[in-house]
C-alpha cells in the first residue's frame, strides 16, 4: 500500500543565508495492506521528519511516497496537488503525535467526533460514538464536554488517539502518541490500535517504548544517523 | 469532504492603480521588495493571481499590509474592479448557471456581478461600517440582504433575523437596535449574521478579527469556525495573523509585494515553508 | 399682481409674438420626445431640459411644460389642484393656458382630453384617450433612502432595490405599520419603482392598468416619466404587510352624500363636529346635481 522509495528532506533556511539542513538519511520502505511498520533508531535520526513527509507536513526533498488509495489507483504523495492530499487527510490517512493541538472551546466530545462528521456520519451518531470511545479510555464523564485545552497532558493525549482512530483511517500515522501516559492507559491504547489492526488499518509508527513498539508493529525499520559527510554534501 | 471541481477557479488576478508599462510586471514583487514600479510609478496591487476554492473547503491568503491579500478578495466580491484576469463559477446554486458557466464573471456587468453577489456570495470585512448599515436595526441589516434576495415577508424575515443574530450569539433583545451602538465584536458577529442569511456558496472573510481584544477574537474565530462546520460553506479567509490562518484553514496562500510567493497545506506552510518571506513570517510569528 | 393678471395686462402684439403655447417650437419638439421616451419606458425619469416659465419653479413648471408642449387647439382642458377646479393654482394655470393657446376648457372630467393636476387623481374613470399630467415635486422614489443622484440612477439601473424596501421594513419594525401617507412608491411595469406624486394612497390604484397615459413632469428637478394605458402599478408591500388605502369607513360627503370617494376632512367652527366633502370638487358637484342636491 505504501512504498517509499529513496525519500529525503532538506530544510534552507534561508534567513540564515540559504543554509542547508538534512532531515533524515534517504529512506526506503515498504508496507503492505493491513501491516505495521515501526520506525526505529536514535533520536535525531529524522524519525518525525519520515513521518511528516508521508502526512505532507513536510515537503519531501527527493524521492517518492506510492500510496495506493481505497480505489486501488496509485499517487506519488509527495507530487499530488494540495486539494487531493487534503481529500486523502479526510478519507483515508490519519495523523496522530503526543501534541493535542485543538481549537479552543470545543469539546471533548465534539474533538473526537469531528473526522466522523467529516466523512459524512450524523453529528448525533458521531458524538454517541465518540463518548463511547472516550470512556473505553477512561476518559471521566464530567470531562466529555469540558474544553480540552484545560486537561492533564494524558487527557489531552488520550483525546487526541481517540481522534485519530474515531474514523478508522486507512493509513494512520502514529508518532509517539503515548509519551506521557500511564501504563494502564498505554495498555488501552494497545488494545484499541490492536482492533483497528484487524480491522485492516495499515501503521506507520514511532514508539520509543520498546515493549509498545514490539506490541504493536509487524516489522521495524532502523533509521540511521545523518553522517558527517552527507551535511557537507549539501552545504556544497 | 472536498470535491473535485473547484467552485471559484480565478486566474491571473491583477490589479494596477496608475498608467501602467511595459517593465511594471517585471520591476516589482518580492523579488524586488517592492509593488510601485519603478519606472511609471504604478503600483501593482496584486498580478497573476491564481486561486481555486472548492466546496466546503477553508482557503487561506496570509501576507503583510499591502501584499494585495484584501485587493484579491475585494476583486473577487467585485468591490474593486480587476485590471486583468479570469474568474468562474461553478456554484450550481445560481439560476443562470448556464450563462455564468465558462463565463468569465468578472466581465458581467455590475447588475450581472450583483445578482451573483446576492445569490452566492457572503462577505465580512474588517471595518464594520463597510459591510453594516450603522443607522438600521440589527434585524434589518439582515433583512436587507432576504430583501435582495426578494423575500418579502416581514414575519418570515424577521423569524430568520432572529435565528442568525442567536447563532452568532448576539442577544435578540437588540435586534431592532441599530449596530452603532453594539460593541467591535458584536458587531462584527452581525455582520457575519448578514454575510450568512442567503446561505452563500462562498464565504469571504477579510481581516475580521483585526483591531478586536483578544478574547472577542477568539470568540468571533470561535463561532466562525462553528459556522462554518455546521453550514459547510466554503470560505477565504485573509488576514495578516497566522493564528487565524492555522486555526480556520486547510490550504494557505502566501503574498507578498502583489505575488503569491508559497501556496501549500495549512500545517506545511507552517511547519516548513520555502520561501524566504515565508520562513520569515513564521518565525517572527512564533518566537 | 397675479400670474392672470399679469397676462391680461400683456400688450396684445408683445402677446401674439409668443408661438402658440407659449413654448418655442424646438423646445415643445424636444419635450415630446423626451415625452416619448418616458412612454417607451414606463417609470423611467428621463431628464430634459426644463424651460423657464412665466411661474416660479416648484409651482407645476414641469406639468404645465407637458401640457403646452402636447396640448392642441382642439383640445379640452381641466386643471386642479388638489381635486379642486376653483384653487388659485388651478385657475392661474388654467387661465394662462386659455391665453396661450385659446384652446376650451372645462371642470368636467369626462369632457377634458388632458387634465393637468396637482396632487389628486379625478373620481370619475379615466378613459382611453385622455391624458392625465401630475405635477412632480421630488420625481425620485429612492431620495430619502440615498442623497446621491449618481447612486440612485445605479439603483435603477441595476434594479437594486433593497435599501427601499429595507426602508419600508424598518418602518414596520418601529410603527408596526408603513407610515407613508403621500408619494407612495410605486413598481412600474415590474421594473422601476417610481414615485406617483404627492398623491394620496387612495389614488394608487387607480394607476394600475389604466386606460388613460399618465404623464409626469417635475420642472424643478428636470425629470419626465410616465406611466403609459395597460401598465401594472404596483404599490410596494409585504405578504404580511398589505398596502391599504385611506380608511373613510363610515363617512359620506355632506355635499353630494358620496360614500365611495377620497374626502378632505373639515372642522366646521360653528358646531366643532368634523365633517367631510369630496377632495374632487366637480365630481362632487355632478354627483350633487344628479342626486338633486343643488340646483341648475
Amino acid at each position: 500500500m505504501l512504498r517509499v522509495n529513496n525519500l529525503s528532506k532538506t530544510f534552507t533556511i534561508h534567513n540564515l543565508g540559504a543554509k542547508e539542513i538534512s532531515g533524515f538519511r534517504p529512506v526506503s520502505f515498504e508496507v503492505a495492506t493491513g501491516k505495521t511498520l515501526a520506525l526505529s533508531g536514535p533520536s535525531g535520526t529524522g524519525k518525525s521528519s519520515i513521518i511528516k513527509c508521508l502526512y505532507r507536513t513536510y515537503l519531501a526533498t527527493s524521492g517518492s511516497i506510492e500510496y495506493t488509495m481505497a480505489n486501488g489507483e496509485t499517487v506519488n504523495l509527495v507530487k499530488l496537488p494540495d486539494t487531493e492530499m487534503v481529500r486523502l487527510r479526510q478519507r483515508e490517512i490519519g495523523y496522530v503525535t503526543q501534541f493535542l493541538r485543538v481549537l479552543p472551546r470545543v469539546s471533548a466530545t465534539e474533538i473526537v467526533a469531528g473526522p466522523l462528521i467529516g466523512t459524512g456520519v450524523s453529528y448525533d451518531d458521531a458524538i454517541q460514538r465518540a463518548t463511547v470511545l472516550l470512556r473505553r479510555l477512561r476518559i471521566p464523564d464530567e470531562l466529555l464536554d469540558a474544553y480540552p485545552v484545560t486537561f492533564s497532558g494524558g487527557e489531552q493525549q488520550r483525546i487526541n488517539i481517540a481522534r485519530a482512530i474515531i474514523w478508522k483511517p486507512r493509513l494512520l500515522l502514529l508518532d509517539e502518541p503515548t509519551a506521557s501516559l500511564d501504563k494502564g492507559s498505554i495498555e488501552i491504547v494497545i488494545e484499541l490500535l490492536n482492533e483497528l489492526r484487524q480491522q485492516g488499518t495499515t501503521m506507520v509508527m514511532i514508539f520509543h517504548d520498546p515493549d509498545v513498539m514490539h506490541a504493536l508493529s509487524d516489522s521495524i525499520y532502523l533509521t540511521q544517523t545523518i553522517q558527517e559527510e552527507e551535511c557537507c554534501e549539501c552545504n556544497r | 469532504m472536498l470535491i473535485k471541481n473547484p467552485i471559484l477557479t480565478a486566474t491571473n488576478l491583477t490589479k494596477r492603480y496608475g498608467p501602467g508599462c511595459a517593465k511594471c510586471l517585471e520591476q516589482t514583487g518580492p523579488d524586488y521588495g517592492r509593488n510601485q514600479c519603478p519606472v511609471c510609478g504604478t503600483v501593482i496591487a496584486c498580478a497573476g493571481v491564481d486561486l481555486a476554492i472548492h466546496p466546503q473547503e477553508v482557503l487561506g491568503v496570509v501576507g503583510e499590509s499591502g501584499s494585495g491579500k484584501s485587493t484579491v478578495i475585494k476583486m473577487l466580491h467585485f468591490d474593486i474592479d480587476a485590471d486583468d484576469g479570469h474568474v468562474g463559477l461553478h456554484t450550481g446554486k445560481i439560476e443562470t448557471d448556464n450563462r455564468v458557466r465558462n463565463q468569465n464573471v468578472l466581465k458581467f456587468s455590475s447588475f450581472g456581478k450583483r445578482q451573483i453577489r446576492n445569490a452566492v456570495m457572503g462577505i465580512v470585512y474588517q471595518n464594520p461600517h463597510l459591510g453594516l448599515r450603522m443607522n438600521i436595526s440589527a434585524g434589518g441589516n439582515i433583512a436587507e440582504r432576504l430583501l435582495m434576495a426578494g423575500w418579502r415577508n416581514v414575519g418570515d424575515m424577521r423569524k430568520r433575523s432572529a435565528m442568525l443574530l442567536d447563532k452568532t450569539e448576539v442577544p435578540i433583545s437588540r435586534m431592532d437596535e441599530a449596530p452603532r451602538n453594539f460593541s467591535g465584536g458584536m458587531q462584527q458577529r452581525v455582520q457575519i449574521a448578514k454575510a450568512l442569511s442567503n446561505e452563500p456558496v462562498l464565504l469571504l472573510l477579510d481581516e475580521v478579527t483585526t483591531g478586536l481584544d483578544v478574547s472577542v477574537q477568539a470568540r468571533v474565530l470561535d463561532l466562525i469556525r462553528k459556522l462554518q462546520q455546521e453550514m459547510d460553506v466554503a470560505t477565504l479567509v485573509v488576514s495578516h495573523d497566522l493564528g487565524v490562518i492555522r486555526m480556520l484553514t486547510t490550504r494557505t496562500m502566501v503574498m507578498k509585494n502583489g505575488r503569491v510567493v508559497e501556496a501549500g497545506l495549512t500545517d506545511q506552510i507552517l511547519e516548513d515553508p520555502q520561501h524566504p518571506y515565508t520562513q520569515l513570517l513564521v518565525s517572527s510569528a512564533l518566537h | 399682481m397675479s400670474l392672470a393678471e399679469s397676462i391680461e395686462q400683456l400688450p396684445e402684439q408683445k402677446h401674439a409674438s409668443y408661438s402658440f403655447a407659449f413654448i418655442d417650437e424646438g423646445a415643445k419638439r424636444e419635450i415630446r420626445r423626451q415625452t416619448l421616451k418616458a412612454v417607451a419606458i414606463p417609470g423611467y425619469q428621463v431628464p430634459f431640459g426644463s424651460r423657464d416659465m412665466p411661474v416660479a419653479r416648484g409651482w407645476g413648471t414641469g406639468g404645465l411644460q407637458l401640457t403646452l408642449s402636447l396640448i392642441g387647439p382642439d383640445d379640452m382642458l381641466k386643471v386642479i389642484d388638489q381635486g379642486s377646479d376653483d384653487s388659485v393654482n388651478a385657475v392661474n394655470i388654467r387661465k394662462f393656458i386659455e391665453r396661450v393657446t385659446s384652446v376650451n376648457t372645462t371642470t368636467d372630467t369626462e369632457k377634458a382630453s388632458v387634465i393637468q393636476t396637482r396632487h389628486r387623481i379625478p373620481e370619475e374613470h379615466l378613459k382611453d384617450g385622455q391624458i392625465l399630467i401630475f405635477q412632480v415635486p421630488i420625481p425620485e422614489p429612492l431620495r430619502d433612502v440615498e442623497p446621491s443622484e449618481r447612486e440612485t440612477r445605479r439603483m435603477h439601473a441595476e434594479a437594486d432595490y433593497s435599501r427601499m424596501w429595507l426602508f419600508l421594513y424598518e418602518d414596520i419594525v418601529k410603527y408596526n405599520q408603513i407610515t407613508i401617507g403621500s408619494r407612495y412608491p410605486v413598481m412600474v411595469g415590474g421594473r422601476y419603482i417610481m414615485d406617483p406624486s404627492p398623491i394620496p394612497r387612495w389614488d394608487i390604484p387607480r394607476l394600475h392598468m389604466g386606460d388613460a397615459l399618465f404623464l409626469f413632469g417635475a420642472g424643478r428637478e428636470k425629470r419626465i416619466y410616465a406611466i403609459p394605458p395597460h401598465t401594472t402599478v404596483e404599490p410596494l408591500e409585504f405578504d404580511d404587510h398589505r398596502f391599504n388605502v385611506e380608511d373613510f369607513t363610515d363617512k359620506v360627503c355632506m355635499r353630494c352624500g358620496s360614500e365611495n370617494t377620497y374626502l378632505d376632512e373639515l372642522v366646521d367652527d360653528a358646531t366643532g363636529k368634523r365633517i367631510y366633502t369630496c377632495s374632487d370638487t366637480a365630481y362632487c358637484e355632478k354627483a350633487a346635481r344628479q342626486k338633486g342636491l343643488l340646483n341648475g
